[in-house]
């Protein structure tokens, strides 16, 4: 039953160790693009995998991991980002022949440990995902040695994470001394009995567990590596970093939440135990998140770092959904990672494509592309339009949905308007990177490039549902409630 | 909150010690910088280079993999011990070791193949 359970995972180790072996058997395969295609092909395999194990729910591995509706919906999220990422990593020249084995290994690790630390129900379980994912990480951004902005990206993430998850392990250590159990299931029981006692201890613990969780979705205060780490790491590591981590680390805190802090009652409604008052806290935490992204990319001139920033911002109104624990909040997080999952890639692959073009990635190298390369100006557009939340697009029916979940609540107003209030300020810094497109002149001579088809392809792979999602969601959202309710 | 006074306590004296030392060491110490003082310490001998050179490591990647195989070989003990009993709940746990082994002779295969462990 749990390996059963753990088929999608089995699937992904046993591709990766096939590609281990390959690559040290058959070197040759690295100088075409062989690895890269058989990370899409594993992706594939363990998304099948995953269809098939969708209606095994429950714990499983002696409780330290749960299959559920959401454990479903987050591995179909890490195997397409972790495909899209290889697919996108296909004509990159950052991660040339030199790294691309390695890199195409190191990639499916790295989703091995999304998934472990998305679906852990234990924090033995989670401590040992959130590891995996962040030892990886950090050769992945340092993954162009020769850069001295790629060296400090890996340092600086590095220094952060061992700090966060030395944080998280010490109070992991007292939620231990509080309820006697590292289980979530049984520590929503020792809550139960401990009844609100020792409340100080009790925040402190979750304050300090929540910096692993604050750090791998970087948000405030623990956002700080995010542009440093985004600027330097090669484009196709940054493109998935803002996706596959970040999802993984929602996805840990929602299990979290769901499993160990509250309680279902009979209608499928959450209820937080007694005794414990997380909305507030986590209504703070969200719009101080909301508010340092969106001012801090204000200033910025690289457009990686907007980027990065714009996701800090993002992060916010997806915590959104976490102060009020309905199940129509959950959903519309879960619709959002989608739209976010596909805007936030396309954004990330224009990216990719310039810095490729004109060897770095300030705002004044995006300058007249929009004319000289008209198919990529207008994706780029769309996907920055879906990212501020411009109706028809995907992104206003994402923050539409967290914000009308939250008004549902009495006593969030402010936050909802204070989403709003930071949506319009996102508009000022995702035009600026649009008018350098359409409205200035490049400087010296034009360099424009046809795009390949499989470029093409890809981007508007991603440009068709950002705008499609916008205008016909209701499949999605229903697909994303029945993943809730499950 | 009367529970949590003493460590308030604590935390005040530390303070305020940490704060004292530091506070009369900036006062009372002399200060007297000369070159030698300022300079890099390298055990009593005269710095020499730069600090921010390459160096060969080729024993960091041998000391990790050792590390790596010694874990495998601890968590060999424990599944001995309990493997006996749990052969009656079916042959779960003998899967499960053999997949893990599997991986490792997976990455073992590919350290050889690397020629990770030729160290000329």
């Amino acid at each position: 039953m749990s390996l059963k359970a753990f088929l999608p995972e089995l699937t992904l180790v046993g591709f990766l160790s096939a590609l281990f072996l390959l690559d040290g058997f058959v070197p040759k395969l690295r100088e075409n693009r062989f690895p890269l295609v058989w990370v899409m092909v594993s992706c594939l395999g363990a998304a099948l995998a995953t269809k098939a194990a969708s209606n095994l729910t429950g714990p499983f591995f002696n409780g330290m991991v749960l299959s559920n509706g959401l454990s479903t919906f987050f591995r179909y999220f890490f195997f397409f980002s972790c495909g899209a990422t290889a697919y996108l990593t296909l004509s990159s020249k950052e991660i040339d022949s030199r790294g691309r084995s390695e890199f195409s290994i190191l990639l499916l690790c790295l989703t091995f440990g999304l998934s472990l630390m998305a679906l852990s129900n234990h924090f033995l379980m989670l401590y040992i995902g959130i590891e995996t994912v962040s030892i990886i990480s950090f050769v992945l951004a340092g993954f162009s040695r020769e850069s001295l902005r790629s060296n400090e990206a890996s340092f600086k993430y590095l220094v952060y994470g061992a700090v966060s998850s030395g944080l998280m392990i010490f109070g992991i250590s007292l939620i231990y001394g509080y309820t006697g159990t590292l289980a979530y299931p049984q520590i929503a029981e020792a809550l139960v009995k401990n009844n609100g006692a020792h409340p100080y201890v009790f925040y402190l613990a979750l304050f300090l567990v929540y910096a692993g969780f604050a750090y791998k979705i970087s948000s405030f205060p623990f956002h700080f590596w995010t542009p440093d780490v985004y600027e330097g790491a090669p484009t196709p590591v940054a493109t998935f970093f803002s996706v596959g981590p970040k999802a993984a680390g929602f996805g840990a805190l929602l299990h979290f939440i769901l499993t160990a802090l509250s309680q279902k009652d009979g209608n499928g409604q959450w209820t937080m135990i007694p005794g414990i008052q997380l909305a507030p806290i986590l209504a703070v935490l969200s719009a101080t998140t909301m508010v340092v992204g969106n001012l801090s990319a204000i200033a910025q001139t690289n457009v990686k770092r907007i980027l990065a920033f714009s996701s800090i911002a993002h992060v916010g109104y997806v915590l959104m959904g976490f102060v009020v624990m309905t199940p129509a909040a959950f959903s519309s997080i879960i619709f959002y990672l989608i739209v976010y999952c596909a805007m936030n890639l396309g954004a990330f692959w224009v990216v990719g494509i310039v810095t490729d073009l004109q060897g770095n990635d300030d705002v004044s190298s995006f300058r007249g592309l929009g004319w000289n390369m008209p198919f990529l100006g207008v994706c780029m557009a769309i996907f920055l339009f879906s990212l501020t939340g411009i109706p028809l697009f995907s992104g206003f029916i994402g923050k539409f949905l967290l914000f009308g979940a939250l008004i549902q609540v009495p006593g969030y107003l402010w936050l909802a308007l204070l989403g709003v209030l930071n949506s319009v300020v996102s508009l000022y810094y995702y035009m600026k990177i649009l008018k350098a497109m359409w409205l200035e002149r490049p400087e010296g001579e034009v360099k424009a490039l046809r795009l390949p088809l499989t470029q093409i392809v890809g981007l508007l792979g991603l440009a068709v549902p950002t705008i499609v999602l916008g205008l016909f969601f209701s499949p999605v959202l229903e697909l994303a409630q029945k993943w809730v309710a499950q | 909150m009367a529970e949590l006074v003493p460590i308030a306590i604590l935390l005040g004296i530390s303070l305020l010690l940490c704060s004292g030392i530091l506070l009369v060491t900036q006062i009372l110490g002399p200060k007297n910088p000369v070159p030698a003082k300022l300079g890099t310490y390298e055990c009593g001998v005269k710095p020499e280079g730069g600090a921010h050179i390459p160096f060969k490591s080729s024993f960091y990647l041998i000391a990790v993999l050792f590390l790596l195989f010694d874990v495998e070989a601890a968590f060999f003990l424990p599944w001995a011990l309990v493997y006996k009993e749990s052969l009656s709940e079916g042959p779960a746990l003998l899967w499960a070791m053999l997949i893990y082994m599997g991986l490792m002779a997976v990455g073992l295969i590919y350290i050889l193949r690397k020629k990770i462990l030729r160290l000329t």
